[in-house]
């Protein structure tokens, strides 16, 4: 096993534990890594061509894999055609489309390949096999096939020149990607949520990629599906908890626009098309546009600060602190607009604690804690059986009674302002059974309940709850109230996926056929992503690449680091990772976690400290080029890679009770420093921009919390 | 069969250093802050120039030859009969020559008075269950039970495996034992040593 990481993490590779040696790689080149073992792979021919040829799902899973991919889609490589750098369709090939099943939700998508046999255009679902390879003519349109943009891009740099981006031996990058091809199928990369850094995409990317390579996806040894589980708050075995009669038809796609600026492309925005209508000529947006990624918090928060595209005229925040995990935000002049009624005319926090993101609201509504509240959940992590977490509350809230015996709670509040406004799907009728019975939602226990109740009878149902249950974890004594969210008839199998905290499928049920797991599903892999290929950046107009391609960081306008600032002057990346003794924004409030870690540190290689001057223990600057500040204590370390410092999450707290607090109508609760101890990640403004915008990925979304320019001096 | 002798095996190529031993010892043992039964130390290594992290967890070694209970002067430090050595609060006068005497640095002073430190939660394993800190490892490196029952899990482990006890040279007969102290302790130590997330001892590279 090899472990890439600019940070050494306590675990990953112990003097015990044999065969895991760890990679200090530089920060931010995840992407290029993977583009160096992808032309190795390609150069030597190690990738699954059989498993590459194959069009479509049903040829794959006939051929021994449980997945397919668009290696062998065609893409228009032709200026003289309209539909040049898109995905050839039928109607470009010139090939007719099967008729539409009138019965069917969604209309499936046909793409045009090169059938191997017939050596022919065809469509995917019409061929077994098709070229990846294939440079040429269909109906008069010069086309390539996808894999060939993959391999352009995995060629662009030498194995060498991979070598000096990553700071990683191109033998390594070798023996890795030899290794990872040596197994068949049983060999997986992976990782969760975006890579955090202006250039993330890329690295999430690049995973997706090197499975495609060896047909992992869906098989077992190889890269599992993840949370499977039962359809339980959705529309499920008992109550249709997502059909909800009179809900408005909002989607981003149709007729909305989320805050967050994501999920469409700048020219195809309201604003754009109204400015050139009023005239402009190539108008440019305050704020990146973000077309290819989903809903994102933190790009969220910057368009309500910024009023743009839209002002926020009442911000509810639940169980979040978006100003302080976003790395760049926590700044007196984002402070300030917080404040503004001008700009957030309305802030309304619940939660259980007063957060830097929560003090700024207007009202804090008390929420109930994970002890004291619901929860329903499918397993997280790479794990390929199928199974559901059940949260139940194991004591009674410490918050306020309110209406109808029940405590002030996030879903209490939800309930009685929906009643308040009108809102469809909440009070009295409010939730429909399969039997078209309809039963009133007025809190958690209403909704959860009855998700538990699909849990409990999906598939096939489990059986009652054991007496001795009943009386061990003294499930005869629960509220009236939840007894009520379900029929008579549910609640002993509801009480019995209680008493196990969820319901998990055995481990063997996910052995499917041939090697495959049996949770697989139609899964398809696109070499080439007409979703990306047909954006362009908003600032530039430069297209995007449907490909994976070798990106340095870069600023929202694609300009790098290196075209405003001096790599001279700030030598520095950061390298931002999640803690041991806190979480992202929690856990500074807990006694022993502080007392486990007091603060955080500033982690130096050995060899920049030594030429720094900087010795293990010393308080030491790092500045970065919007000149903020950071203080705090050196590390001084062999696990770190060169030319980064790495410090973890969750420490230099403001608020979540660092600070006072004023109550009205108590006394004025005093803070507790210690809770703000150590150095939060202050990330660089985007020069480009002019509105508040740090550091983010120009295409993904996320803050570049890792990465950066940053210069370091002893304090 | 012979009279119970307690003890425990940590492996430390299983021990991540994640530290939850350490925070059920804490909510088990309601122990002060500042103060630690069990803790984790965590430090660069260089092996055959690679780097790596070790995790070492510390606590009290039960000795067969104590030097706390010797130097006790009212018995207070005394040893039970599984071979645990506890302390009685009632009889501690808080002289601190236990503290003194402890090659493994594990004890420390209550405000009050009296001397704490591992109890290889007696309360627990006195029926049946396991140390909180055992019971509660990730891993399973950590191993705990009766020396003396050789069909223990335990008995079975050290049998099996080649194990180290920390400054043998004492002559004080540890009853925690590790699988790869030695080769871990051999390694040039490349970072500070963190006590869970504390500079125990600064880097002096």
């Amino acid at each position: 096993m090899d472990v890439f990481d600019p940070v050494l993490g306590n675990g990953c590779c112990t003097p015990g534990a044999k065969g895991i040696t760890w990679h200090p790689i530089k920060t931010a080149t995840n992407g290029q890594l993977a583009l160096g073992m992808t032309r190795w792979i390609i150069e030597n021919k190690a990738y699954n061509a059989d498993y590459l040829g194959f069009t479509n799902y049903k040829a794959a899973v006939a051929g021994g894999f449980a997945s397919y991919t668009g290696a062998t889609f065609l893409v228009i490589d032709d200026e003289s055609s309209a539909n040049n750098g898109k995905l050839m369709t039928a109607a470009d090939a010139g090939l007719t489309e099967p008729e539409a099943d009138p019965a069917a939700k969604t209309k499936p998508t046909y793409y045009v390949v090169m059938d191997a046999e017939k050596n022919e255009a065809a469509l995917n679902t019409d061929a077994e096999r098709g070229l990846i390879d294939f440079e040429g003519e269909v109906n008069g349109i010069k086309v390539r096939s996808a894999f060939l943009y993959l391999k352009d891009s995995a060629f662009s740099n030498t194995m060498d020149e991979y070598a000096e981006i990553c700071g990683v031996p191109r033998e390594t990058i070798e023996d890795v990607a030899r290794e990872f091809t040596s197994h068949g199928v049983k060999a997986a990369t992976t990782g969760l949520g975006s890579t955090a850094a202006s250039n993330g995409v890329s690295s999430m990317a690049a995973y997706t990629f090197l499975n495609a390579l060896i047909g992992s996806n869906q098989m077992l040894g190889g890269m599992v599906a993840r949370r499977i589980g039962a359809a339980t708050t959705a529309d499920g075995k008992r109550y249709k908890l997502s059909t909800i009669a009179g809900k408005p038809a909002l989607t981003d796609a149709k007729n909305c626009q989320n805050i967050g600026r994501t999920k469409r492309i700048w020219k195809k925005t309201d604003e754009y098309k109204n400015r050139v209508a009023a005239g402009e000529t190539d108008p440019k947006p305050l704020l990146p546009w973000f077309s290819h990624t989903g809903v994102s918090d933190n790009q969220a928060l910057i368009s309500a600060l910024c009023k743009y595209p839209y002002q926020a005229k009442i911000v509810m925040s639940w169980m979040t602190n978006t100003l302080q995990a976003t790395s760049g935000l926590l700044r007196d002049s984002v402070l300030e607009r917080m404040k503004d009624t001008s700009i957030i005319p309305l802030h309304i926090a619940c939660d259980v604690v007063i957060g830097e993101h929560a003090q700024y609201a207007d009202y804090i509504v008390p929420d109930t804690n994970p002890f004291e509240s619901f929860g329903v959940v499918t397993n997280e992590g790479f794990f390929k059986s199928k199974g559901n977490s059940v949260r139940w509350p194991a004591k009674t809230p410490e918050t306020i009674e309110i209406s109808g015996g029940r405590h002030a709670s996030f879903e209490a509040f939800c309930c009685d302002v929906a009643k308040v406004c009108d809102m469809p799907g909440f009070g009295d009728n409010a939730v429909t059974d399969v039997d078209g019975k309809t039963w009133p939602l007025n809190d958690a226990c209403d909704f959860f309940l009855k998700a538990v109740a699909n849990l409990a009878y999906d598939a096939e149902p489990v059986v009652d709850v054991a007496s001795e249950d009943l009386k061990l974890q003294a499930l005869d004594n629960l509220p009236e109230a939840w007894k009520n969210a379900v029929s008579e008839e549910e609640w002993p199998k509801v009480l019995n996926v209680l008493s196990r905290g969820g319901r998990f499928w055995p481990m063997e049920d996910c052995i499917g056929k041939n090697g495959a797991i049996k949770y697989a599903t139609d899964n398809l892999t696109h070499f080439y992503s007409n979703r990306k290929a047909t954006d362009a950046n908003p600032y530039t107009g430069e297209k995007l690449s449907g490909t994976l391609t070798n990106d340095p960081e870069r600023f929202a306008d694609n300009s790098t680091l290196e075209d405003h600032y001096s790599r001279e002057e700030y030598p520095f990346r950061s390298t931002n990772y999640k803690p041991r003794f806190r979480s992202i924004s929690f856990l500074a409030n807990s006694p022993i976690m502080r007392d486990l870690c007091d603060h955080n540190y500033l982690e130096l290689n050995r060899d920049d400290a030594k030429a720094l001057g900087i010795k293990d223990g010393d308080t030491i600057k790092i500045t970065n080029p919007s000149g903020d500040v950071m203080e705090g204590e050196a590390m001084v370390r062999g696990g770190i890679a060169e030319g980064t410092f790495g410090v973890a999450y969750g420490y230099g707290h403001r608020a979540y009770g660092a600070q006072d607090v004023a109550i009205e109508g108590e006394e004025t609760r005093k803070g507790d420093p210690a809770i703000g101890s150590g150095i939060h990640l202050q990330t660089m403004l985007d020069p480009t921009i002019s509105e508040i915008y740090p550091l983010a990925d120009p295409e993904g979304t996320s803050p570049g919390r890792s990465g950066g320019m940053y210069k370091i001096e002893k304090a | 069969m012979s009279e119970k002798k307690l003890g425990m095996l940590i492996d430390l190529s299983l021990c991540v250093g994640c530290n939850a031993c350490a925070v059920a010892c804490k909510q088990e043992n309601e122990v002060p802050t500042g103060c630690f039964n069990t803790w984790i130390e965590s430090f660069d290594v260089e092996a055959d120039g690679q780097i790596k992290r070790a995790n070492i967890p510390k606590l009290c070694n039960h000795c067969e030859d104590a030097p706390c209970v010797k130097v006790c002067p009212t018995q207070a430090s005394h040893r039970t009969e599984d071979g645990t050595i506890v302390v009685d609060p009632e009889r501690c006068i808080g002289c601190k020559y236990c503290i003194a005497a402890c090659p493994y640095q594990v004890r420390y002073q209550l405000p009050s008075g009296e001397v704490e430190k591992c109890t290889f939660c007696e309360h627990r394993t006195s029926k049946g269950m396991l140390p909180a800190c055992v019971g509660t490892c990730i891993t399973h490196a950590r191993m705990f039970g009766d020396l003396n029952d050789p069909e223990s899990d335990i008995s079975k482990k050290l049998a099996a495996s080649k194990t180290e006890t920390l400054y043998p040279d004492l002559g004080l007969s540890p009853r925690v034992y590790y699988i790869g102290l030695d080769d871990t302790l051999a390694m040039p130590v490349a970072s500070a040593v963190h006590k869970g997330g504390n500079v125990l001892r600064h880097y002096e590279g």
